[in-house]
């Protein structure tokens, strides 16, 4: 509904949008793909003696998990505080 | 300053000595030439005179074998050398051993409860949680008291498969409010859950039903439409589409705690209480919590401020004003009467200075100056809540009436997670033995060669703890857990929070009633 150009900004292309998601997703996917390997290698024994997962496993899991996540986090908001100020090099 | 003038005067004399040693052999020489036996006298007094000099090495053991592969004579050190390597090696060997005799008990205690860190758990399930209340050692941070955790606790209870949840403080009375509140909290939640049951009973009785099938109105479209969205968004759920909640039978299982079984509640979770401190804090607060009131009480003050508000406004800024231009004038000391009326009594003199100070300072109205005198009390961090009922009103309080049916009994509390409520859960304490001073030295000296014993205590208790060796509490020795520690309190600190009235000097104050409910670990069965 631009009239002489001057309408309000045009809508964001709806492929722009689904390459955002696509990043997104694929950002999600990999970190949690590190986690796994990551809280799988600290925590699981190598033999295997058992289906289960048990109760030491289980704790460290979650501990590994939250600490995972509680650092990833840090780190973003980091990141984006460097950026926002121009920190990495005007980029 | 000493050793440098040890040194300085070795070389002094050396020299000297030397000197006579060849003028001895110089005036001898001729002598020797004259007569065999004088310059058989003349060499042993020279070889004393060197032997005073570099006194004769010990024999040694050596061999041809030794020579040819030439290694030196064999022999040992000197005097010194020795005493030196002696205590050297006293002083490393004890660290070692101790720490060596600290290893082989905690891999034997952790051994113990591997079995049951070793049990599967299922994916829907939580293991055991207990509770650890820590406080700082007087004058220091919370670092020293997280290291004995550490050290002592931690280990055991993690091949044990104990989780557990630290509440640490770095202010007195942290920890006594966060305990209180919690059980507030809970018997809120209580009272709300009967008076809920109470409505939904009603609403089953058969008029009542009948009436509200009538009031309610039939649904509409947009509310059908709402539901159905709804529906949609949720069955787009990730964890309905992909990852590894897709596909999985344990997906809607509730989770919960592994302990849900257990009929018993002082078999469930526990409390470790880590410092004389947090332990008498802990105690204190289960008794504010269960003996005071659920709603925080008014103050003297507050109570006041209340009752001044009811009066008209117009006559107290009369009365300060007047007392304003009499403070101006010359008696402040009278002054103050008019202002102290409004004060709290506990600390008369600061606020009465700081109200003084205020009132020089800047004409204000009466209201703003009353809201001043609130506020400068109050340190910048947020303060720490004043327990709801003090010490000496204990046995005239009531046991909190929301959980007397469950405790009576020795019932389970209905919480959310179906585990009892921590006031229920057994109690251990471990000490924090902090000596500071000079004076001191010799026993923490004694104590740093012997932490070995330390190790074996507190892992003991921690193992009790896994393995839930619990005994009802004795009035007589369980409160006194940890007393030695408060002896070893620096005296100028507990002058200090004398003066302050802080919580950790004051006497410990419990009432029966609390204390017939409270377990403890046991680890006798250990010995």
């Amino acid at each position: 509904m631009s009239f002489l150009g001057f309408g309000g900004a045009p809508a964001q292309p709806s492929e722009a949008k689904i390459a955002a998601a696509e990043a997104e997703l694929d950002l999600v996917t990999d970190m949690f793909n590190r986690l796994v390997d990551n809280c799988h290698q600290k925590c699981i024994s190598k033999s295997y003696n058992e289906g289960d997962v048990n109760k030491n496993e289980s704790l460290c899991i979650d501990r590994c998990v939250s600490k995972y996540f509680e650092v990833n986090v840090k780190v973003g908001e980091n990141m984006q505080k460097l950026g926002s100020s121009g920190a990495f090099g005007g980029r | 300053m000493a050793d440098n003038k040890d040194t300085a005067k070795v070389p002094e004399v050396k020299p000297a000595e030397t000197k006579v040693a060849v003028e001895g052999k110089a005036v001898e020489v001729p002598a020797a030439a004259a007569n065999g036996a004088n310059g058989a006298n003349g060499a042993t007094a020279a070889t004393t005179a060197n032997a005073k000099i570099n006194p004769p090495k010990p024999k040694g053991y050596t061999n041809p074998a030794f020579q040819a592969m030439g290694i030196p004579v064999l022999r040992l050190p000197s005097r010194n050398w020795m005493i030196f390597w002696a205590v050297t090696s006293g002083l490393i060997g004890g660290v070692l051993y101790d720490k060596y005799q600290q290893s082989q008990i905690r891999s034997k205690l952790c051994e113990r409860v591997a079995k049951y860190g070793a049990k599967p758990l299922g994916p829907n399930q939580l293991s055991r949680k207990i509770t650890i209340y820590i406080a700082p050692p007087p004058d220091d941070y919370l670092d020293e008291s997280m290291a004995i955790f550490r050290k002592y606790v931690k280990p055991i209870l993690n091949s044990g498969g104990v989780d557990f949840q630290i509440k640490s403080e770095n202010r007195q009375g942290v920890i006594r409010s966060t305990v209180a509140a919690e059980i507030r909290e809970l018997r809120r939640n209580i009272l709300e859950n009967e008076e809920n049951l109470i409505k939904l009973q009603n609403e089953q009785k058969w008029y009542n039903r009948f009436k509200s099938y009538f009031k309610s109105n039939k649904p509409t479209k947009e509310k059908i439409e709402a539901l159905e969205s709804k529906k949609f968004t949720d069955d787009l759920q990730m964890q309905n589409v992909l990852g590894v909640y897709y596909n999985n039978i344990h997906k809607d299982d509730p989770i919960k705690s592994e302990e849900v079984d257990i009929k018993d509640p002082t078999l469930q979770g526990g409390v470790l209480c880590i410092g004389r401190g947090a332990y008498k804090e802990y105690l204190h607060g289960l008794h504010e919590g269960l003996l005071g009131p659920l709603e925080k009480p008014l103050d003297h003050r507050e109570m006041e401020d209340f009752n001044k508000s009811i009066e008209p406004p117009v006559v107290t800024s009369i009365e300060n004003v007047e007392s304003k231009v009499e403070n101006n004038v010359e008696t402040p000391v009278d002054s103050n009467t008019s202002v102290s009326e409004t004060s709290v009594s506990e600390n008369k003199d600061g606020s009465n200075e700081q109200s003084e100070q205020s009132e020089k300072s800047n004409d204000e109205t009466s209201e703003n100056k009353e809201n001043d005198e609130n506020s400068e009390d109050k340190p910048e961090e947020l303060p720490i809540p004043k327990p709801f009922i003090s010490t000496t009103d204990y046995p005239n309080s009531k046991l909190a009436p929301e959980l007397i049916k469950y405790l009576n009994f020795n019932q389970k509390i209905p919480t959310n997670s179906q585990i009892s409520p921590f006031f229920q859960q057994p109690i251990a304490v471990i000490p924090v033995f902090f000596l500071q001073g000079f004076l001191n030295f010799p026993i923490r000296l004694y104590r740093f060669y012997t932490r070995r014993y330390y190790t074996e205590e507190y892992g003991k208790l921690t193992v009790a703890l896994v393995e839930n060796q619990t005994r009802s509490f004795n009035k007589e020795t369980d409160l006194n857990f940890a007393l030695d520690e408060e002896l070893e309190w620096p005296k100028k600190w507990v002058d200090r929070a004398k003066e302050r009235q802080s919580e950790w000097v004051q006497e410990l104050t419990v009432d029966d009633r609390v204390l017939n409910k409270l377990s403890v670990y046991d680890e006798g069965y250990l010995k």
